[in-house]
Order: structure tokens, then sequence, then C-alpha cells
């Protein structure tokens, strides 16, 4: 009796410690999908890095958590001058680095000319070209820094000028190739920069553990201006990449959101759960022709193909997760209806492989679909394989590569058909449509129409409104209806698993981004 | 004068001995070993059935139905297990709004459902054939197709690349191993040099810088696998040999004349059998597994062919939904791996020279 009065009251008393500790921290744990590449803004170019950047590091934008479009962060107001072409933002004056070093206009000005040192070979600076006046001719080594139209009027006043009234450049600022650097200590430690016990921020979180394919800690930040709003205490990303046993993990209390990447085979299933969230993203997924070699440099052959793929079925019956088919490549945004594309039509589909020379697929030369591995894509090949087969007689056969071989062999246009796929960089045609240019870096097909390319370079000079959305609707019909430059196949969805009766802050939006300062425990 | 009807006594000098070949020996031998038996006669099983496949009355691999995906194995046909699937899900909706029995409504939205079912009609090979009466034994993978088909045409190639793969792999390094260990001296240095050089490169990375080099296909992955699989057989083959190479028979041969090619293929290589039966015994399913390897590096075979590997590879995401795509296939290649090593080890016991004019 002793005895088990003994172990009760040790019991009770070990009880009691473990609820007095929990209930201070709020952990939020998140299945990232991958191990981040790297964490340093300027050289992030993936979504697993993007996830973590977004709450170390703030730039001048930050996305507004239900629209992701640009929200005040470091730039506290701005304004527009010089017919849409000049920004003047407005710093913080409160805005510091965790190591209590004050963020001026400078540090914006010098963040950025780092992101554009070809040195640097930021991967994604071709987007800040896109829009700062003269940044890409410092990036491809053709002038000098000065040449760079950005400035720091005084200390809280920065001042940029872009290549012309860019009407969706606010929506594009958040975007971590724009963020704000510790210019500072990275002239201290160089490369290691990023290592935990060097890294400083200068958002809502900073970087407290890395351990690589374990785990990534972030702890909310003390000097953040806003840190009395930051709710969570800690987050834990977890770089699992296997899907299977992400979804047992969060399925056993493991982990509070698993970031996309559902299995296939479980999307039946997974529908049916409350936490389980689907949106429309903008993205579309597409199958590039090599407009190289014969016979995909013939329209007809690429309509035929085009029309040959019963889409719906596909989205119904094959990948299940909600995805809407589509026979344009630019998703609807706010303002702009993508004109129709070339739908299901075997008839046509039939008589366009005949005038092309080959009746009922009789003689087509041999030809391969490239995807990088995965169980979705493979999936997605062979119905479309299947699909030409039984309807036009023609026999492809499909290949899987590593991402990077697909990606090296896209470059050199070692292939026939490609799939490719393409996440929207901001909301607006323009992020879709741009890379399809006679001389664009991710145009494996090396589709070219100097009538498109007018179009384009003709819209980047409109500012925003109708007029402009029908020039990009005109350039579109000729990359899709007229030229079937590519065969769109379907608008990606947003799939994530979060329980929002215990999360709050956590909204569906398009862009897929979830910005973790917002996010709160319910 | 000796007595011609004395018996004469029994000693080893006055016994017919009856002709006996090395092959006949091991056949006896082989036959008394039950498990042996059993193993060979699945093995042929299954080469029988992965060779007739065309001719057997079973769909085609490749060939998808949409509707008909995720059917479990079943002898009704897919119409029958859809609408009975129809049934049960209106029957839960009833039991939810506590109901026992189906509403005239549902009853007749249950009936047009089995009409449309039993009309419904796919088009294959330009024919229209209709998908009611449809039986799939063992269910179906996520784009209907069937699974029994995946599997036999996938045993074909599975098996194809365990046995060309051991056999091409044991024909070179037995010769290489054998020339080596028997010549001895600056033979047998360069030769084990090469094979040290060729062991310490990864093994992987040799098959795939092989595949690039000759490019995709089936031949090439057989001809890749090989080329790379022979330097264990060779060291041991050469270990043993260099053993047995100074020992009496050998000598024996030697002093009535036997060449070098004679000592070695007649006289020392059926001496080291019985490793080298055992040794292929292992690589068969090293092979086969390999390939599944290699398939999800995307070397291996291309979809729509299918292996054993690759099924399984397949059927791992959703295991707990749909277990009969892992269960089948991964049942039929144990299956096929026991009986190899089975039959391997009986044959090991029955090609010991050792043991010849022995039970």
């Amino acid at each position: 009796m002793k005895k088990i009065f003994l172990i009760m009251s040790v019991l009770l008393i070990f009880l009691m410690g473990c609820g007095q500790g929990k209930k201070e921290t709020t952990v939020f744990t998140v299945l990232n999908g991958a191990e981040p590449p790297t964490l340093d803004p300027a050289l992030s170019e993936d979504n697993v890095s993007h996830n973590i950047l977004l709450g170390l590091f703030e730039g001048l934008l930050v996305y507004n958590p239900q629209t992701n479009n640009g929200a005040p962060g470091v730039a506290e107001s701005w304004t527009v001058s010089n017919e849409g072409k000049t920004y003047t933002f407005t710093l913080r004056t409160n805005a510091k680095w965790s190591d209590g070093t004050p963020i001026t206009a400078k540090t914006v000005v010098d963040s950025w000319l780092r992101t554009l040192n070809p040195e640097t070979a930021s991967p994604y600076a071709w987007m800040m070209g896109m829009v700062v006046q003269g940044a890409n001719e410092y990036n491809s080594g053709e002038a000098g820094a000065d040449a760079v139209q950005i400035k720091a009027i005084d200390d809280h006043t920065f001042q940029m000028d872009m290549v012309g009234p860019i009407p969706y450049v606010e929506s594009m600022l958040p975007h971590t190739i724009f963020g704000i650097v510790p210019v500072h200590t990275i002239e201290k430690f160089g490369d290691k920069w990023t290592l935990p016990e060097n890294m400083v921020c200068n958002g809502p979180f900073v970087l407290k553990e890395w351990e690589p394919q374990d785990h990534v800690t972030v702890v909310k930040s003390k000097t953040y201006w806003d840190a009395e709003n930051v709710k969570l205490d800690e987050i834990v990303y977890i770089p699992s990449d296997d899907n299977n046993t992400r979804l047992n993990m969060y399925k056993n209390g493991e982990a509070d959101w698993m970031f996309q990447g559902m299995p296939l085979d479980q999307i039946d299933v997974l529908k049916q759960r409350p936490d389980y969230q689907v949106i429309p993203q903008l993205a579309t997924y597409f199958y590039e022709f090599n407009h190289t070699k014969p016979p995909f440099n013939d329209v007809r052959i690429r309509q035929a193909l085009s029309m040959a793929i019963d889409r719906q079925t596909l989205v119904d019956k094959v990948t299940r997760g909600g995805q809407i088919a589509t026979n344009e490549v630019t998703p609807p945004m706010p303002g702009y209806v993508p004109p129709e594309g070339n739908g299901y039509n075997l008839e046509k589909a039939k008589e366009l492989l005949a005038q092309a020379g080959y009746p009922d697929g009789k003689g087509f030369p041999d030809s391969t679909i490239l995807y990088n591995t995965s169980e979705a894509h493979k999936i997605i090949a062979e119905f479309i394989q299947q699909q030409w087969e039984q309807k036009l007689g023609i026999s492809i056969s499909i290949e899987n590569a590593e991402w990077k071989t697909v990606l090296a062999r896209g470059k050199e246009q070692d292939f026939n058909i490609l799939r490719m796929g393409w996440i929207g960089d901001y909301q607006d045609p323009n992020t879709f449509l741009e890379l399809f240019q006679t001389d664009a870096g991710q145009n494996y097909g090396k589709y070219s129409n100097p009538e498109f390319d007018a179009l384009i370079r003709q819209a980047a000079t409109m500012p925003g409104g109708t007029e402009r959305f029908n020039v990009l609707k005109k350039a579109e019909q000729i990359l899709i209806a007229q030229d079937q430059g590519i065969a769109p196949v379907y608008y990606y969805v947003n799939q994530d698993l979060i329980d929002l009766t215990k999360w709050g802050g956590w909204y569906t939006t398009i862009m897929g981004w979830h910005p973790p300062k917002y996010i709160y425990k319910k | 004068m000796k007595n011609k009807n004395q018996h004469q006594p029994e000693h080893q000098f006055n016994q017919s001995i009856k002709r006996t070949s090395l092959f006949l020996d091991a056949v006896r031998r082989l036959r008394k070993n039950k498990m042996a038996v059993a193993g060979f006669i699945i093995v042929v099983i299954y080469a029988v059935i992965s060779l007739s496949a065309p001719l057997l009355p079973i769909h085609s691999y490749k060939f998808q139905i949409l509707d008909h995906r995720f059917l479990p194995p079943s002898i009704k046909s897919a119409g029958k297990i859809l609408l009975e699937r129809e049934r049960a899900r209106l029957l839960t909706q009833a039991k939810n709004a506590g109901r026992d029995t189906l509403l005239p409504d549902e009853l007749e939205k249950l009936e047009t459902y089995e009409q449309k079912l039993r009309s419904d009609t796919t088009i294959k090979d330009g024919k229209p054939i209709r998908t009611f009466g449809r039986i799939y034994l063992l269910g179906t993978d996520s784009l209907g197709r069937d699974l029994l088909a995946r599997i036999i045409y996938g045993g074909q190639v599975s098996i194809a690349i365990g046995l060309i793969g051991s056999i091409t792999s044991i024909l070179i390094g037995t010769c290489i191993g054998a020339i080596a260990g028997y010549m001895g001296g600056k033979t047998d240095y360069l030769i084990t040099r090469f094979i040290d050089i060729m062991y310490s490169l990864p093994y992987m990375m040799l098959v795939i810088i092989l595949m690039a080099l000759f490019g995709r296909g089936i031949l090439n992955l057989f001809f890749a696998l090989a080329f790379v699989s022979w330097l264990t057989v060779a060291r041991v083959v050469r270990g043993q040999i260099i053993s047995l190479k100074n020992s009496e028979f050998i000598e024996a041969a030697r002093s009535i004349g036997a060449g070098n090619l004679r000592i070695v293929f007649k006289h020392l290589v059926p001496n080291t059998l019985g490793i080298i039966v055992v040794f292929t015994t292992l690589t068969i399913p090293n092979f086969i597994m390999m390939e599944a390897f290699l398939s999800f590096l995307g070397l291996g075979v291309q979809a729509p062919f299918a292996t054993w590997g690759s099924l399984i590879q397949e059927s791992v995401d959703g295991m707990d939904l749909f277990p009969w795509r892992l269960f089948f296939p991964a049942i039929t290649m144990v299956l096929f791996l026991f009986a190899m090593n089975f039959f391997g080890d009986g044959l090991r016991d029955a090609l010991d020279p050792q043991l010849k004019n022995k039970l």
C-alpha cells in the first residue's frame, strides 16, 4: 500500500511538471517535403526553402495571408510616380536585424545589388531584371552596379525605377528574390552566413537549429518590430520526402501541416477528411513539343496530339485531386479569361494527322515522352500514351529521368515531348506567357513566333488594364489555339493537410504561400 | 589346375563398372531431393506460363479501362462488383437517414446504373467491346489494367533478366577466373588487378554509365548488368582452381597427356560447379532486385511494360487501401525466388563430383 502511494505521488509530481512545461510554448510542425537546398534568399528557387524563408526574412512587402498580394513589410507605405514607373518606399524606423543592427534604405540597396551581382549567381535574378531598370545589364555583366536604378534617398526612403509601368509589381515584391539580407554578416562570414550560429534575420522568426535531413527549427524573434502579434513560439520543418511516410506522420499527430505531395493512391480517402484543404493553384501542367525536329515542328501534328487527350477523364479518374482540365496555359485571373484553346476533338485530330501524312498513325516516327521520375507523372504519361495509341494509332514510348537530367536535356532540346509544369511567380498572365518567348531560358521546346514575341514585348510597356490584357490574350491565342506551341493538360491544385479547427491564420490561397507570422493556435 | 567352379572372392578389381556421366549421376541424385524437385517444377511452371503468355486467355497488360481501376480480386465480373458497390453506398446512405430499405427512386437509380453498366462499351483496337463482363481474378491497378496479365507479362521480363543476366555473368566470370587461376604468373596478376580495379568502381554507377552509353532497352540492360557482375564469380572460381590445380587428379590427367584446355574445362571447372551453381541461384534474385532498383531510377524497363519489381514499387503508396496490388506481385516473386533457391541447393548437392557414384 505504501509503495503504491509512493509511485502515485511520484507520478503525480511528474505529470504536474510536464503540464507546466508544455503550457508555455506553441510549436507548429511542418512536413516540408524536402531538405531546403539553401536558406539564402538570393539563391532560393524552390517552394521548400521559400516556405522557411517566409518566416525568417521580411522584404519591403510581404504576402497578405489571405490574398497573397503584397502588403506592407519593412516598407510602411509607398507612393507611385512617373506614370507608374517609379516607386518610393518609406521604411519602418523600428525594423532591425536580430543582432540589433537597424535596417536602412542602404541595406535594401546593398541586398538587391548583391542578388544582382553576377558573382552571386542567383537563379532568379532574371525576375528582378524584369522589373528594375538596369538590373538585367548589371546581372549579365554588361554594365556596372551603378547602372541599377535603385537608390537610398535618406535612411528610411528607398526609390526604384522600373523598366515600365508594371501593374503586377506589388504581387512580385514579396518574393524572396526581392528580400533584404544582412549584408554586414555576409561580409563577415561569407558563404557560412546561413549557419545557425551566424545567421541573423529580420523576420518574425530566427533560425535556431538546422540539422540536415532531420529538421530546421526556427523560434520567435525578440527583435521583430511586430513581435507582439506573432503567436507561434517555434516552428519545426521536417524534410522527409517520402509521401507515404509523411502522411503517416501527419496521421499520427507528429506534424500539424503536411505541405503538398499527397500520395496519388490515397487521394480518394484523403478527400473525405475534414482537414484536407484543396484549392486551385496558379500553376499549369503541360506537355512541351520539340519544335526543332520533325514531326513536332508541324502544327497539324501538335494540334492532333493535343486534341486527342481527353483531359476531363484524366482529372476525374486519374489524378482525382480536384485538378481542373484545361486547353489553355494561363489560369483565369481577376480581369483575365484566357482565350479558348483546342479542346478534345477526335475527328478533327484524326483528320489533321492524316493531312500531315500519317493516316491512322501509320509511319509515325518513334517518339518519346520524357518526364521526371514521380508516380503521378508516370501514371499521367501512361494514360496519355494509351490515349494516343488507342485513338490515333500512334505508339509513343515513355521515359523517365531524374529532375536535373530532365532540365539538362530540355535545355539541349534532347527530347520529343517533355512534361513540364509552371507555378506562377506573381498574379499576372505574363508569368506564364513570357516563358514561350523565342529566347526565354525556360522555352525548352524552342517555340518561336515573332508575332507572339512582339505582343509580349508590347504588353510589357503598357499600364495595367483591359487593353493590356487584350494584348496578352491575343498572344495566348497565337501560342495555344493557333500554333499549339504546347499542350496544356490541367491547372494544379494546392493540396494540404492541416486541421483548421485547431490552427487559425492559415488560409487557402491561389499562390499557396502561408506566412507563418499569422498562424496561431485556436 | 584351378577349380573353375570355385566361388571367386569379391574385391574392388573384379566389379563390373557401370558407366555413368556427371550429368546422369546428378539427375539421379537430384530426383531423390524432394524440395529440389518441387522447386524445379515451380520454376518450369513459371517459365511455361511466361513464355505462353500471348496464347493464354488473359486481358492485355496495357489496356486501360478507367472505370475499372482499383477493383479487388474476384471471380465476379467487374460490372457486378461496381453494381454491388453502388447498392452498398445507397444502403449506407439510407441507413444514415434512418431507413432500412431503399426508396423506389433509389431503386430506379440503381436500375438505370445497371443498364448503363451493361451497355457500356470501350474501343479496343478499333472495335467496341463490352466492359460489363470483364473478370479480374487478381484485381486491377490504378489505371484499370488487369493485374494478372501484368504479373504474367512482368514475369517474362523479370525471369529473363534474372536468367540471362546471371548466366552471362557466370559464363564470363568462370572463363576468366579459370584462366587466371590455372595460368598463374603474369596473366593471373593482370587479370586479378583488373578485377580489383573494376571492384573499386561503384557498381551501380557502372551500370548507369553503360546504359547511358549504349542507350536504353531491355537487351542493353541485360548486357550492362552482366558486364559488371561477373567479378565475384571470377574471383571465387580463380581461388577454387588454384587450390585444385596441384591435386593428384590433375597431375594424373597431365601425365596421360591432357592439354591445358581439357584440364581446365573437363577437370577443373566441373569441380567448381557446385559453387558456381549456388552462386547462380543467389544472383538470380539479385538481378531481379537490381532491375527493380534501376526501374526506380528510371533506367529499368519503361512503362507500360512491367516487372515484378516495378509492380511492387508502384503499389507501395496505396498498400493499406489496395493490398492486393502489393500482395500478388510480391507472393509471385517470393515463390519464384524460393523455388529457385531450393532447386539450386539440390543442384549443388547433385553436381558435387566428390559424391560421384554415391547417393
